[in-house]
């Protein structure tokens, strides 16, 4: 008889895996900042946290027309009206806009270091 | 030996109600779970607590959004869209079009005709605060 306990345990593993990865796109999930960042995971993470919904995004499956084009963001010289365009900047903008302007539309959503970075290396693929 | 098996088959539907991909995907419940699920549907909305949520709920109400949809527990009633009450329960927004993460419910909210060309949501220009706090109280309709 197949052992039922054993994947049924397995089972549990499985759904507990899955749910740390908060279903968002699968990537690496290192925690320290020699992670290399994934463009690609990024692209998807753009769909998935919404950025899409309000920004005009090559690659993404809607065009948002709420905030500005991200169309060649990679070749702009500043960032919500006042930060340069570091990586460094885009990361903190994307993850704390109120911190940045209090009074932006854009709404903090909660993004992670590891899922900022990865939007950023996608967002600098546009140029 | 079962109790390790109702765990497991537990989790997984925790899971599967828990994840908000982009896919509308049906969420399977058994018996007990799917009484629940369905007592929590037909309850009213909380009462709002912080400022910000309060702010939003006065935005929903005294704004466009009540003119066409419900939230039971408010003076929200109207049919025409559709009913929210359970909103932040949903997996997804705009009948499955995009996840129900805050972002995408922003631009929804915002300019729904470029997301969904036909929709019969109309575009809703908001004061930035008044965004965040309707976005807060939309997040409390569990």
């Amino acid at each position: 008889m197949m052992d039922f306990d054993r994947a049924a345990g397995l089972a549990v593993c499985v759904c507990l895996a899955l749910m740390h990865s908060g279903c968002a796109p699968a990537g690496s999930h290192a925690a320290n900042g020699d992670r290399t960042a994934q463009p690609e995971r990024g692209r998807k993470l753009v769909s998935w946290y919404g950025c899409a919904s309000c920004h005009d995004i090559p690659g993404a499956s809607i065009t948002g027309m709420v905030g500005p084009p991200l169309r060649s963001i990679g070749r702009r010289s500043y960032l919500a009206g006042r930060l340069a365009n570091t990586p460094e900047n885009l990361i903190h903008w994307i993850r704390y806009p109120q911190q940045v302007d209090e009074d932006t539309a854009m709404p903090f959503m909660n993004v992670s270091e590891e899922d900022a970075r990865d939007i950023t290396a996608f967002l600098y693929t546009l140029r | 030996m079962n109790g390790v098996c109702q765990a497991a088959t537990a989790s997984l539907f925790a899971l599967l109600a828990a994840c908000g991909g982009h896919e509308a995907a049906p969420v399977a419940y058994r018996s007990p779970e799917f009484e629940r699920f369905m007592k929590a549907q037909h309850d009213a909305t909380a009462t709002p607590e912080s400022t910000k949520v309060s702010r939003g709920r006065e935005v929903f109400l005294k704004g466009t959004c009540a003119m066409c949809h419900t939230v039971r527990g408010t003076l929200a009633h109207s049919r025409v869209g559709p009913d929210l009450t359970h909103l932040a329960s949903r997996r997804a927004i705009a009948s499955g079009t995009m996840a129900n993460t805050r972002g995408n419910l922003a631009g929804w909210i915002l300019n729904p005709q470029n997301l969904k060309p036909g929709t019969k949501m109309p575009p809703t220009l908001l004061d930035t605060a008044d965004l965040h706090s309707l976005l807060a109280f939309l997040e409390t309709l569990h």
